[in-house]
């Protein structure tokens, strides 16, 4: 058997999708939103149809009609709920929670939906009705997390009762390995699950994760998250303090009976927020990056599809962060007219970072999914933006 | 009769079958074409072609019959070599025009100005009127129970004093047509320097301290009457509505964003909220003037009281203020008072 790695590589060019985009939103506009159902499936296709793999395209193949129906539906079930909520709180408040005790169905509509919309070499993706387990998953063990936690809270709380220092050493094990390893446990059990019910056709992916890698990676992450914004703001007070801003903000403070010194402290605390803000982003940004880097630099190396295709990752964990904070200045600063160019750059970076390793020529599958697919799901959990891409 | 035959190299798929094989297609100028894929062939008339639609440079693939698709390995001169069959659609020339592009990018940039400075206030003003009144109702009520249970201490003035009150308010009611909105007045004691406000569902409250500031039952109609053209105007809704509709357009204008984006919005979108609301502000101030001059047939007691008016620290800059400052205020009194 021949081992080669395939890139995945993206073709998507900035201008190109700008034009895309800017008669998405100017048709979307015209049609009032209807035209919006077509625009997502021209933007699906336009990204998947840049993606290529050993030298095919992927497709996406949901019909417009599918999209405004599922959209349609869900916006009507979003208003009613609106509406209940104004007149009927605690009626609302029930349906809410019916919500969350439907989020893994909805959950495995919605993935379902999407991976057989999803065509590489003529056949369809596919994700397994695996109710049950994604009860199991995204229910059950993050609510026996929580549950753990407050019983190690109060043991803590118990014992420092009796011993202070037994209680204090207990809360940071609890913190510092109790925590990320739930965490760890859980998020393991969310990576499993998807990638354990995803098919190529007939064939099945597979993953062998381990809670005490994604544990680790936590971990990581935390002390990284420390680093950052102990640089981050501590940069940022160094520079205010070396630019006198203390100095002028006591000379405000001595002459505040006067309006114009009043009036220039409040537009040096609005200037200060809106860096305090900026720096907040900068540094969250890098955190969420890092962990994302992470996490699925760690998932794809776990993945393969049958025996013979393994999934790889290379995301630079501060090259994430660094791309999705510019992206975001990029955006606020043309008023979103950089939006296409900020979804380009994210795509060109996220398949620029994937490979697949193994033998594709010789990768022979059938494609065995049904064609009766609703997009009401897939619809409904954009509308409520819950976010369940796993391969980001 | 002859024509001219030319081929592609090419892979192509078996229905439902991720297997490359090698496949040739073979075209003459006549529009027939011919697609050899290992021992199987298609021949297909020109009407039979059937493509992948076209969207930005993303290669084309033929159709065949029975789910079958053809894939050329030079996509460029296999895409033009499509473009020769089915002409590009109109959606996919727009996509591809620069002056498209570059008008669009003129519209959007206008609509979105229109929208952000006049447009969602003319939509939300819209929308506040054809609002039912039980959605005013409820809103204010609501808003009432809440500050009037956090805020508020009952009043410290005499029954007399509240009921003169009262009766100015009264007055001042009967003048105007409400609608299904039915205006009452609360009197309340507050920390605060001395202040009016009115709520959606025609609540007006007035604090002890803005009774008490008020010399004469003129100056206290001034108040009223502001607060009386918030509730005809419906000022409350069209701003609970306008913050809504704004916060919806400016999000899907920057697309999706994460926390830390849309509180930065959150700040633009407040910004501009405030510079409605001033003008809302004004817009009361001169419908009160226009009552005192019809009522009284002058506005000095509205301009003594706003001179009494203990000045808000000018901790913010001006365009974040919901008030324009006191002097302002006066300056565009006097306006209405010349132009009548």
């Amino acid at each position: 058997m021949t081992q080669h790695t395939h890139p995945v590589r993206f073709h998507g060019r900035t201008g190109e999708y700008f034009g895309i985009w800017i008669v998405n939103i100017l048709l979307s506009i015209v049609t009032l939103g209807i035209y919006s159902a077509w625009a997502k499936v021209r933007t699906k296709r336009y990204f998947y149809g840049n993606t290529e793999l050993a030298g095919d395209r992927f497709d996406y193949l949901a019909t417009p009609l599918q999209i405004l129906i599922g959209r349609v539906i869900s916006i009507a079930i979003l208003l009613a709920w609106f509406w209940l909520n104004s007149f009927e709180p605690v009626a609302a408040l029930v349906i809410l929670f019916l919500f969350f005790a439907l989020f893994p169905i909805l959950m495995v509509r919605n993935l379902r939906f999407d991976m057989r919309m999803t065509l590489f070499r003529n056949v369809r993706f596919d994700f397994d009705q695996a109710y049950w387990e994604a009860y199991i998953a995204y229910l059950i063990k993050p609510i026996g997390a929580y549950i753990a936690m407050f019983i190690a809270l109060f043991v803590v709380v118990f014992a420092s009762e009796f011993s202070p220092a037994v209680g204090g050493l207990l809360g940071v094990v609890a913190i510092c390995v109790g925590g990320p390893y739930l965490f760890g446990w859980v998020t393991k059990g969310m990576s499993q699950f998807v990638v354990d019910h995803l098919r190529y056709g007939e064939r099945a992916f597979s993953a062998q994760l381990r809670s005490d890698v994604y544990a680790m990676i936590a971990v990581k992450t935390m002390l990284f998250a420390i680093a950052v914004f102990v640089l981050v703001f501590g940069g940022g007070a160094l520079v205010a303090w070396g630019l006198g801003v203390d100095e002028m903000i006591v000379n405000s403070l001595a002459n505040f009976s006067e309006p114009e010194a009043a009036t220039q402290l409040g537009m040096d605390f609005f200037v200060g927020m809106v860096l305090f803000y900026a720096l907040f982003g900068l540094a969250s940004f890098l955190v969420h990056g890092y962990y994302a880097a992470l996490a699925r630099n760690y998932l794809f190396s776990r993945t393969s599809l049958g025996d013979d295709l393994q999934l790889s990752s290379s995301m630079g964990p501060i090259a994430f962060g660094v791309l999705e904070f510019t992206n975001l200045l990029g955006v606020l600063f043309t008023l979103g007219l950089a939006q296409p160019w900020a979804k380009i750059r994210k795509a060109r970076f996220l398949c620029n970072a994937t490979y697949v390793e193994g033998d594709l020529e010789a990768l022979r599958v059938r494609d065995t999914a049904g064609t009766q697919d609703s997009a009401v799901a897939d619809e409904l959990t954009q509308a409520l933006d819950l976010d369940i891409g796993v391969f980001g | 009769m002859k024509s001219e035959e030319a081929s592609l190299e090419g892979w192509a798929f078996a229905p439902a079958s991720s297997e490359r094989m090698p496949a040739t297609l073979l075209y003459r100028d006549n529009g027939s074409v011919s697609c050899y894929i290992g021992s199987q062939v298609f021949i297909l008339s020109p009407d039979e072609l059937e493509f992948t639609e076209a969207l930005g440079s993303i290669p084309r693939c033929l159709k065949l019959p029975g789910g079958w698709v053809f894939q050329s390995g030079d996509e460029q001169h296999f895409n033009s070599w499509v473009s020769r069959f089915e002409p590009a659609s109109t959606l996919h020339l727009l996509e591809r025009s620069r002056v498209v592009g570059v008008v669009a990018i003129a519209l959007v940039a206008i609509v979105a100005a229109w929208f952000v400075w006049d447009g969602a206030a003319m939509v939300s003003r819209q929308v506040a009127n054809v609002l039912p009144a039980s959605v005013a109702q409820y809103v204010g009520e609501n808003t009432w129970d809440l500050l009037d249970g956090e805020l508020f201490s009952p009043t410290t003035l005499s029954d007399e004093q509240q009921a003169a009150v009262q009766s100015v308010f009264g007055d001042l009611v009967s003048q105007y047509e409400f609608g299904a909105l039915r205006p009452r007045l609360f009197i309340r004691q507050w920390e605060g320097p001395a202040n009016a406000f009115a709520l959606a569902d025609g609540t007006v409250v007035l604090t002890d301290k803005m009774v008490e500031l008020a010399e004469s039952d003129a100056e206290l109609s001034s108040v009223l009457l502001h607060e009386l053209a918030h509730v005809l105007h419906q000022d409350v809704m069209a701003q609970l509505v306008q913050a809504s509709v704004l916060s919806i357009i400016v999000s899907y204008m920057v697309g999706d964003l994460s926390a830390i984006g849309d509180t930065l919005v959150g700040v633009g979108v407040f910004a501009i909220s405030m510079d409605h609301s001033r003008e809302a502000e004004l817009e009361a101030d001169r419908f009160a003037a226009e009552g005192m001059l019809q009522y009284y047939g002058t506005v000095d007691p509205m301009i003594n009281l706003f001179s009494r008016f203990e000045e808000p620290e000018g901790t913010l800059p001006q365009w974040l203020h919901s008030h324009d400052s006191t002097k302002t205020r006066i300056v565009k009194l006097q306006d209405v008072v010349a132009a009548q």
